[in-house]
């Protein structure tokens, strides 16, 4: 595989007035013209960038419900006499301290709040309805995905099913958790319809997500660039290649779950309802068959931004190319056939047997994925800039995460742990130390494309160093009071647990302050930050050597010929090269290919 | 078997010549021979694979929508069959045959369409997109008028609602649930079908289809195809129990 | 309908690199006659074999199992869809990418089903020689026996409490169990539809049901 493109944009795009060749950032006449153009844009980059910011919102607001859960577990609620102490959040909306259970109450909906915002609009459409969407057609060398206008429908729907997730929590949130569990939750809060609001703008979430997936899988197939072949798309494309198929294919189920515990709610038709003849496991089968498959929707995406920082920050070949690529489409198949390892403490044993071995085969993809990246650092040009340093984070955070995950994939190891704050630390080591933290260092890597911005690195690397430090004071603590014992959901807990719920409560402060740091960082660059390069980290792939930063209407000004691989740095860089002084490859038509 | 190739600019119809790219503009021409593809895509081939290829994805979703029924199907029977088969005498077989017969010829009738699309034949295209719709009217009116009235009236409702008079197994309610859970979904994506077939013969009429472009038939029609399959499978599985 | 005598020929061949090198078939009208034809005769198969099932049992009084049932309508209908999907939906002349979603769908979906059924088929398997032994726990009722028979004395509990149609049902019809597997009754329960039922009887899905859970369950309840 050699090297060099055949027609780069130059490093400096020539502004025409004719919107095709203007920025996509670009106002379009005045305030009211370029809102109505942004709310009625079919652009991949506009709908990509709407969704970071909706993300990033929504982000925030499960963020303040995390610390106000923390927050109410710094100390144990004591009731003595019939008055309540230690009870923060109820203290906070004024609850009187003799009515302890209300306390409690508003402990559940908070924790339910933080778990349904994180999973159902945060990290399932994190990374693929954002930076996937922005990037997909800019990679593989398309002016834009299958059907924009399907891509504009998952925004709005995407939308609409936050109004139904918003109108429940502003009716007084739900106490579900945001497992939706049968038969508490088609029995609890039976006069109001908040339960059934909530589980409706899950169900219509999840079209959202069926519509970016499909049109992903159908992107990829068939608008690759002339000369790209699968084994030349950057591997941030398979990552986001699996996470779609496990989109369109497991998302239904979750709809047609919901709908039946919507029928359950509202005619009690009995499936779910063991005083009929139903089955409440059979609610847990139907949900997990979704929601297991939607871990991997969570950390592919993560996964795939890994490969790109990785080799783009090693500058090196990403090592076994064919390895990671096709480890994302295993965890993809495989993510289909391990669903029962959540119900190991309610299902059968004979399946329960069958699903812990099954388990553990989702662990090699997953090593085979973090040996290769270890392997691409080894010898590599690394450079430390923040979105590395999220890399390194990654691989520390979520090999913790995965190893932790094969204790709970052994039946007898699961039986103990099996919901204790071990599970909680184990799924947090994975979604927000992998997906969210990939996230958080995919923005970083390309902030500068999408805003044509560069931000401040240092002060990106203190919020990274705050972010490493407090998720790592949040969680660890947890592995340790959840493998003593403490189970998870309870808004108390007995006085041997409080140096560890301490500890985790001052972490996530320190987490929240990392936080605010990037967001100052995000909105000092978009204010005042630099003017960025088109290539500022010198990467190969079409969106950094075929764009201008930020990228024109159309994408590119020719049609892109790939005529080298994604990761080819030795061919086309040479070596010693610091990122600041690349210059963009010229054609080189002797180059063997 | 004869195959046609959509050229870039010009219609596949053999009677034609290729065109140009200002001759597909002459706005003489009918519709289906001077459309464009999105300007993100080489052709109109290439966008009637990509939009085939989308159309197959959600099929996918549709199916795996409907195994959620049929899994609870498969449970409920293996757990109460006694229920399932008293239950099911309740219906009559002779409206479950009548309204299969109809989906079948239905699903003819579209195959078809695309077909007089693929040929030129706007008449028949027609006839067989408002023959589709017809057939899909005459599904809903025998099942809501002949079998879920009588059902309601009967007190044979799912769960809560069941309030049947006469003699019933126990879990029967179970097996309402199914039935009007499963049809219920089966006949809201006959209602849609029946919509999307509006939108197709409203523009068919306008010749917006033929041997260049008929994306929306063609999707449609598999749509409609699939909405057929799972009342293949609905049908014996409801109506033909021992 | 008209139209066989199709005109379409091959327009100016532009092939587009990458894709879509392949043309549109257009399928004869005698082939889409004769898949209508075959889905009829193949209703009419269906409906047949059911009816004459139904007939031989019940004239010669004559037990068949319910897999056979089950076994012929789901052959029929399968075949039946095959060919809709291969003729009407022209997946055997469709780009080979179509065919392949259309397949993996199928075995998502046969992962689902098996899935689901090895474990809630296999559920009583544990109670046998385990029930016995797991202490009371979160019904809040005491004694002992499998837990199956306090989850339905608690649910028969419940319905005392409970207010509407079900509950009223649940008196009526004995619907007593709380969501366990419950024995499979050998007779039917309802008077006009005495003929035998049996379960599905395939190998290790349905436990034969065990005398001992069947004391709260109340097939002729009234």
């Amino acid at each position: 595989m050699a090297t060099i493109s055949s027609n780069p944009v130059s490093g400096h795009p020539h502004h025409g007035h004719d919107h095709a060749h203007a920025s996509y950032l670009q106002p379009k006449g005045g305030f009211a013209a370029t809102v109505w153009d942004w709310m009625t844009t079919v652009d991949h980059k506009k709908i990509g960038v709407m969704y970071l910011f909706a993300i990033l919102f929504m982000f925030f607001l499960g963020g303040v419900a995390a610390l106000a859960v923390r927050m109410e577990l710094f100390t144990p609620t004591v009731v003595t006499g019939g008055v309540a102490t230690g009870q923060e959040l109820a203290k906070f909306w004024g609850v009187d301290a003799r009515d302890w259970a209300e306390g409690n109450n508003i402990y559940n909906r908070t924790m339910t709040l933080h778990g349904l915002i994180m999973v159902f609009l945060v990290i399932v459409p994190s990374v693929p309805a954002s930076l996937g969407n922005f990037l997909i057609p800019l990679m593989i060398g398309a002016k834009d995905v299958a059907f924009p206008r399907l891509n504009l429908a998952s925004w709005y729907v995407y939308l609409l099913g936050s109004m139904f997730a918003i109108t429940a929590v502003i009716m007084g949130g739900v106490d579900t958790g945001w497992t939706f569990y049968t038969p508490y939750s088609t029995t609890t809060d039976a006069e109001s319809m908040k339960v059934v609001w909530m589980v409706l703008g899950a169900f219509i979430l999840g079209f959202s997500s069926i519509f970016t997936g499909l049109n992903f899988i159908v992107t990829i197939h068939k608008l690759r660039a002339p000369g790209m072949g699968w084994f030349d798309m950057p591997l941030f494309i398979w990552g986001m290649y699996g996470a779609a198929v496990i989109q369109v294919l497991a998302t239904p189920v979750i709809g047609i779950t919901l709908l039946l515990l919507i029928f359950e709610r509202l005619f009690h038709i009995g499936i779910f309802d063991p005083r009929m003849g139903g089955d409440p496991v059979l609610f847990q089968h139907f949900f997990w068959f979704y929601s297991h498959p939607v871990v991997y929707v969570m950390i592919l995406p993560g996964m795939a931004i890994m490969s790109e920082l990785v080799a783009v920050g090693a500058r090196k070949k990403v090592f076994g190319y064919r390895a990671v690529a096709f480890s994302s489409l295993a965890i993809a198949g495989i993510s289909f056939i391990v669903w029962g390892h959540h119900l190991f403490t309610s299902q059968g044993e004979v399946s329960a047997v069958i699903f812990s071995a099954l388990t553990f085969l989702v662990a090699i993809p997953s090593a085979v994925k973090v040996f290769n990246w270890i392997s691409t650092y080894y010898r590599g040009s690394i450079t430390l800039n923040t979105p590395s340093l999220y890399a390194l984070a990654f691989l520390f955070l979520f090999s913790i995460g995965g190893l932790t995950g094969l204790f709970l994939g052994a039946l007898a190891t699961d039986l103990h742990l099996h919901d204790t704050y071990f599970i909680v630390a184990h799924f947090h080591y994975v979604m927000m130390g992998g997906t969210i933290i990939a996230f958080v260092g995919g923005i970083h890597f390309w902030w500068p494309k999408m805003f044509g911005k560069m931000y401040n690195e240092n002060w990106a690397k203190v919020g990274w160093l705050l972010v490493f430090v407090g998720f790592n004071l949040t969680f660890f603590p947890q592995f340790i009071m959840g493998s003593q014992g403490m189970p998870r959901r309870y808004a108390n807990y007995v006085e041997e647990f409080q140096i560890y719920h301490q500890l985790s409560t001052v972490g996530s402060w320190v987490l929240a302050l990392g936080f605010v740091i990037h967001l100052l960082t995000f909105i000092h660059s978009l204010v005042a930050g630099p003017k960025a390069d088109p290539n500022p980290h010198g990467a190969l792939t079409l969106e950094w050597t075929h764009t201008s930063s930020p990228p024109i209407e159309h994408n590119f000004e020719h049609e892109p010929v790939v005529t080298h691989g994604p990761y080819d740095f030795d061919d086309v860089i040479p070596p010693q090269t610091r990122p600041g002084e690349f210059q963009l490859p010229k054609p080189n038509p002797n180059l063997k290919h | 078997m004869a195959t046609i190739d959509l050229g870039k600019h010009g219609g596949g119809n053999g009677g034609l010549p290729g065109h140009d790219h200002h001759g597909a503009d002459d706005l003489s021409r009918p519709y289906h021979e001077r459309y464009h593809a999105a300007h993100h895509f080489e052709d109109r081939e290439h966008e009637f694979d990509a939009v085939k290829m989308g159309v197959w994805l959600f099929l996918a979703t549709e199916i795996l929508l409907f195994s959620g029924m049929f899994c609870a199907y498969a449970i409920f029977r293996l757990m109460y069959p006694e229920a399932f088969v008293n239950g099911s005498h309740h219906l009559d077989w002779r409206w479950g045959l009548l309204n299969t017969v109809i989906l079948l010829m239905s699903s003819y009738w579209v195959a078809a369409a695309v077909r007089h699309a693929q040929t030129n034949n706007q008449k028949w295209l027609q006839i067989n997109v408002f023959l589709t719709f017809l057939a899909g009217l005459a599904f809903l009116i025998i099942k809501f008028v002949f079998e879920y009235a009588k059902k309601y009236k009967e007190g044979l409702l799912p769960g809560k609602f069941y309030s049947f008079g006469g003699d019933a197994t126990a879990h029967e309610p179970l097996w309402w649930a199914i039935y009007w859970g499963a049809t219920g979904i089966h006949a809201s994506h006959v209602i849609v079908g029946m919509g999307l077939f509006v939108w197709v013969w409203l523009r068919s009429r306008r010749g917006h289809f033929g041997p260049g472009h008929y994306n929306a038939v063609e999707g449609v029609g598999l749509y409609w195809h699939i909405v057929d399959i799972v009342w293949i499978f609905l049908f014996p599985m409801l109506y033909l129990i021992h | 309908m008209s139209g066989s005598a199709h005109t379409a020929g091959h327009a100016a061949g532009y092939t587009p690199h990458g894709h879509g090198d392949h043309g549109h078939t257009i399928v004869p009208i005698i082939t889409l006659r004769l898949v209508l034809a075959s889905l009829l005769f193949f209703t009419v198969l269906t409906v047949f074999l059911s009816r004459g099932e139904a007939w031989l049992s019940n004239f010669l009084n004559f037990d068949i199992p319910q897999w056979v049932n089950v076994v012929i309508a789901l052959s029929i209908a399968t075949v039946k869809t095959a060919i809709v999907v291969l003729y009407f939906m022209q997946l055997k002349y469709d780009n080979p990418l179509n065919a392949m979603i259309f397949i993996f769908t199928l075995l998502t979906v046969a992962f689902f089903l098996g899935f689901t059924m090895i474990d809630l088929g296999n559920r009583q398997t544990i109670d046998r020689f385990k029930g016995v032994s797991i202490s009371p726990g979160g019904t809040g009722l005491r004694g002992d026996g499998p837990i199956t028979v306090r989850a339905q004395e608690f649910a028969r509990l419940e319905g005392h409490h409970a207010h509407h149609h079900a509950a009223e049902h649940v008196e009526r019809g004995g619907l007593t169990t709380a969501g366990f597997r419950t024995p499979v009754p050998e007779i039917g329960s309802s008077p006009q539809y005495a003929r035998p039922v049996r379960g599905l009887t395939l190998p290790g899905l349905a436990p034969a049901p065990t005398s001992d859970v069947s004391g709260g369950h109340s097939a002729n309840g009234h």
